[in-house]
C-alpha cells in the first residue's frame, strides 16, 4: 500500500512560507514588531543577488528556488549524539537536532552561579528584559536579506549570559545536526551571547549534516562583548554535502575586550559565511582565523568585516584555504578604520592552495582608512603545493601520494596551532584530515 | 655499485652534463670538484632524479636497476642518499615526525619492521649527539629558521639516520666555519664501511683534509676532464683549476 511507504512527517510538513510570519503564541509584542520590520524589509529587498558587490562571486538563487520546509520534531538518544561530541573534551553542552532544542540532553551540570546557558525561547520567558535589550542591537536588519529573514523567522537558537567577572573554565559545545530527512528543510537559528565586564567565555558552535537531504541553515550568533571580556568563538561547519549554509557572526566589543574568532568550513554544498566585528571602544583586540576546504562542487565564502570606531584597537585576521576539483572559495576581508581610530595595528592576511587546474578562489582584501596615524597591512597568496619540498620529501623515501598529504595538511595546520584546547584540536585535526581524503597514516606526521 | 655511462642532461634545453662516465664501487669514497657551473651539483640531482633535468643521452645503473627510470622515492629506497646543498624548509612538518616517516619508509623497503616511538626517539637522539645537534630542533618544523650550518648537520643527521648505500653530498662543506665542518667530516667517516660508498661534491679541498677520498675527479664544462687520487686534490689547492681547463683548451 502506498500510504504506508509514505513518511508520517510529511503529511504535516508545513512548508516555508518566506512571506508569511509564523509568529509563535503568545510572542512578546516587542518581538513580533521586531519580525515584522525585518520581514518588511526581507520583503523589499529579497535575496541577495550577484548584482550587489558583496554577493558578486555567490549565487544563492537555488535557495530562492527550492521549496523548504519548516522542521519537524525529531527524537534522538544520548548515544545518537555521543559520536557526534568532541572526544574526551569536558564542556557544558546543548543540542539542537533537525532545528529543535533537545531538552533532554543539555549537559549544564557545574555551571557557576547566575550564568544562564538555555534556548533562546526560554530565555524570552525566563529573561525577557535581558533579551529584549540585547536582541537584534547588533546584526544591522539592513546588512543582507539573509539576516532580515533569520530575524523575522527565527525560529530556535541559544542563549548565554555570562555575568561580570565570572571566567568559565569549561568550553560551551553547542551541537546543531541535521539528520537524514524527507523533505527539504530550513533551520533558522539565532543565537545570542552577553559576555559582562570582565568575563571570560569558550563558545564552540559545530554545524554537522548527515545523510543526502537537502537542507538550508541559516544562522545569526549575535555576540556582545562588554568591557574587558574575553571571547572565544568556533564555528565549525561540517554540514552535508548537499546542504546550504548562510551564517553571520555579530560581534560588539568594549573597551579593552578580546574576542578570538576560528571558522573551519569543511562541509556544505555552499556556505556564506559573515563575520561583522564593531571595535566599539578603545584598546580592542580582535582575532579570526578561518580555514575553508572546497572540492568536488562546494562553494565557500567567506567575508568579514572589522570596525575600528576607537582608537589603539589592535585586529590580525588569517583565512587559508585548500580548494580541489571543482571547488570554489571567495575571501572577502574588510577593515574600516573610521576617522577617529587613530593607532589602529590591523593585519589581514588570506592565503590559498588551489590542487586543480579547475578550482578557483576570488580573494579581495577592502581597505577602507580615513584615520591618519595607523598601521594597516594586507596580503594575499594563491599557490600550488611547492615542488621542491615535494621533492625533499620524495627524496628521503615518501611517495608522491603522502608527500603531497603532508604538505597539503601541514598548510592548514596552521589555523590549528591558534586552537590551543587540545581535545578540540585533536578532534579538527581528524575532521580536516577526513574531509582532505587523505590517508590517516598521515597524522603520525603532523 | 655505480655505473655512469655517457650521460647527457639539459636543463631548460641548455646542455649542462656532456657524457659523464663514472664508476663507484662498494667501499670507495670518491671526491668531484670543479670550478663553479661546471655541472658538478647538476649531477648529484640528476641521480636522485630531480625532475628540472632532461637526461637526452646515457644511462646510469644502481647495482642491478636502471637508476633513470626510478623515481625519486624508489632511489631513496634503493638505498641512495643526497644531503642537499640547499635544504629545503618545509613549515608545519616537525623534524621528529619527517625524520620517522622517511626512516620507516626506508626500513620497509629494506624488509625491517616498523620502530617503535621509544626506540626510534632513542635512536634520533644519539645520531644527534653525533652531530651535536639540539634536541629542540626535533620539534621544531623541518629546516624552519634553522642556520645553514644546522640545516647541513640536519642533513648529515638524515644520512646516518637513513644509512645508506650509496650517499651523495653536495657542497655539504661550503658556508661551515672549521667546528661544524669536523663535525659534518665526523658523519661522514662513521658512516664509511666496505659495504656503503660516498661521492662528494665539492668546490673546496679542505673537506679532503677530512674524509680522505679514494678517487678525486675534475668536473669542467659537463666532463671528468682528469681523475686521480688524493693528491690531485691537493693540487687542485695550491694550482687552481686553470692549468686544467686551459690545457684542454
Amino acid at each position: 500500500m502506498i500510504m504506508n511507504t509514505l513518511p508520517t512527517m510529511q503529511q504535516h510538513a508545513t512548508p516555508f512560507n518566506l512571506q508569511n510570519n509564523p509568529v509563535p503564541a503568545g510572542e512578546q509584542l516587542w518581538l513580533q514588531q521586531i519580525r515584522q520590520n525585518a520581514l518588511q524589509h526581507f520583503v523589499k529587498h529579497g535575496f541577495p543577488t550577484t548584482r550587489q558587490e558583496d554577493w558578486k562571486y555567490t549565487k544563492i538563487t537555488p535557495l530562492a528556488e527550492q521549496v523548504y520546509y519548516l522542521p519537524t520534531r525529531t527524537q534522538v538518544s544520548a548515544e545518537q549524539i555521543a559520536e557526534h561530541l568532541i572526544p574526551n573534551l569536558d564542556s557544558y553542552l546543548l543540542v539542537f537536532v533537525n532545528g529543535q532544542y533537545q531538552t533532554e540532553l543539555a549537559e549544564l551540570s557545574g555551571l557557576p552561579a547566575g550564568v544562564i546557558l538555555c534556548e533562546l525561547t526560554e530565555a524570552l520567558t525566563q529573561q525577557p528584559a535581558l533579551v529584549q535589550a540585547h536582541l537584534t542591537k547588533i546584526a544591522a536588519t539592513a546588512k543582507h536579506g539573509l539576516s532580515a529573514l533569520n530575524t523575522a523567522h527565527m525560529q530556535t537558537g541559544y542563549f548565554l549570559h555570562v555575568p561580570a567577572n565570572i571566567k568559565l573554565t569549561k568550553p560551551i559545545q553547542l551541537i546543531f545536526l541535521s539528520t537524514e530527512q524527507e523533505l527539504p528543510t530550513t533551520y533558522q537559528l539565532r543565537n545570542l551571547v552577553i559576555a559582562d565586564t570582565h568575563s571570560k567565555l569558550t563558545l564552540i558552535e559545530n554545524y554537522i549534516g548527515i545523510g543526502s537531504t537537502n537542507y538550508w541553515t541559516n544562522t545569526l550568533t549575535e555576540i556582545h562583548v562588554e568591557d574587558h571580556a574575553q571571547v572565544e568563538h568556533f564555528k565549525l561547519l561540517q554540514e552535508s554535502q548537499s546542504a546550504y549554509h548562510t551564517g553571520t557572526l555579530s560581534v560588539q566589543q568594549g573597551a579593552h575586550s578580546q574576542l578570538n574568532s576560528h571558522s573551519f568550513a569543511l562541509g556544505g554544498r555552499l556556505i556564506r559565511s559573515d563575520s561583522d566585528i564593531v571595535q566599539t571602544a578603545e584598546y580592542v583586540s580582535s582575532e579570526l582565523n578561518g580555514l575553508y576546504l572546497a572540492k568536488g562542487k562546494q562553494h565557500i565564502d567567506h567575508h568579514t568585516s572589522i570596525d575600528h570606531a576607537q582608537a589603539y584597537g589592535s585586529s590580525r585576521e588569517l583565512y587559508k584555504g585548500i580548494i580541489d576539483e571543482q571547488g570554489r572559495a571567495v575571501f572577502n576581508g574588510r577593515v574600516l578604520v573610521r576617522q577617529d581610530a587613530q593607532k589602529i595595528n590591523a593585519a589581514q592576511t588570506n592565503k590559498n592552495l588551489l590542487l586543480s587546474e579547475q578550482a578557483e578562489i576570488d580573494t579581495k582584501p577592502q581597505l577602507e582608512i580615513y584615520a591618519d596615524d595607523v598601521k594597516c597591512a594586507h596580503g594575499a597568496t594563491v599557490g600550488q603545493l611547492n615542488a621542491s619540498e615535494l621533492f625533499y620529501l620524495r627524496s628521503r623515501g615518501l611517495n608522491e601520494q603522502t608527500a603531497r598529504s603532508i604538505l597539503t595538511f601541514a598548510f592548514a595546520n596552521e589555523l590549528l596551532e591558534f586552537v590551543n584546547q587540545i581535545q578540540l584540536r585533536n578532534y579538527l585535526r581528524h575532521c580536516i584530515i577526513q574531509q582532505l581524503a587523505q590517508d590517516p597514516t598521515i597524522l603520525e606526521m603532523l | 655499485m655505480l655505473t655512469i655511462k655517457n650521460l647527457h642532461a639539459n636543463i631548460d634545453d641548455k646542455a649542462i652534463l656532456k657524457g659523464i662516465n663514472l664508476q663507484v664501487n662498494p667501499g670507495e669514497v670518491h671526491a668531484i670538484m670543479g670550478p663553479n657551473g661546471s655541472g658538478k651539483s647538476t649531477l648529484a640531482n640528476v641521480l636522485v632524479g630531480r625532475e628540472e633535468y632532461q637526461i637526452t643521452q646515457g644511462e646510469v645503473r644502481f647495482e642491478d636497476q636502471d637508476l633513470l627510470n626510478m623515481a625519486p622515492e624508489e632511489r631513496a629506497r634503493a638505498g641512495i642518499f643526497l644531503a642537499f646543498q640547499y635544504p629545503v624548509e618545509i613549515p608545519g612538518v616537525s623534524n621528529i615526525n619527517f625524520l620517522k616517516a622517511a626512516l620507516n619508509n626506508v626500513r620497509a623497503a629494506r624488509g625491517l619492521a616498523k620502530l617503535d616511538a621509544i626506540d626510534l626517539l632513542q635512536q634520533v637522539k644519539d645520531k644527534m649527539q653525533q652531530v651535536k645537534m639540539n634536541p629542540d630542533f626535533l620539534y621544531r618544523s623541518v629546516n624552519e629558521g634553522f642556520s645553514g650550518g644546522e640545516k647541513k648537520r640536519n642533513e648529515v643527521l638524515q644520512m646516518l639516520l637513513l644509512e645508506p648505500k650509496l650517499a651523495l653530498l653536495d657542497e655539504t662543506d661550503s658556508g661551515l666555519d672549521i667546528d661544524a665542518l669536523k663535525i659534518v667530516a665526523d658523519g661522514v667517516n662513521a658512516l664509511r664501511s666496505p659495504e656503503r660508498a660516498i661521492v662528494l661534491v665539492t668546490h673546496y679541498q679542505r673537506l679532503l683534509d677530512y674524509i680522505v677520498p679514494d678517487f678525486v675527479h675534475v668536473l669542467s664544462g659537463g666532463q671528468i676532464i682528469k681523475s686521480g687520487d688524493k693528491n690531485l686534490a691537493l693540487e687542485l689547492e695550491q694550482q687552481g683549476y686553470g692549468w686544467l681547463t686551459e690545457a684542454r683548451a
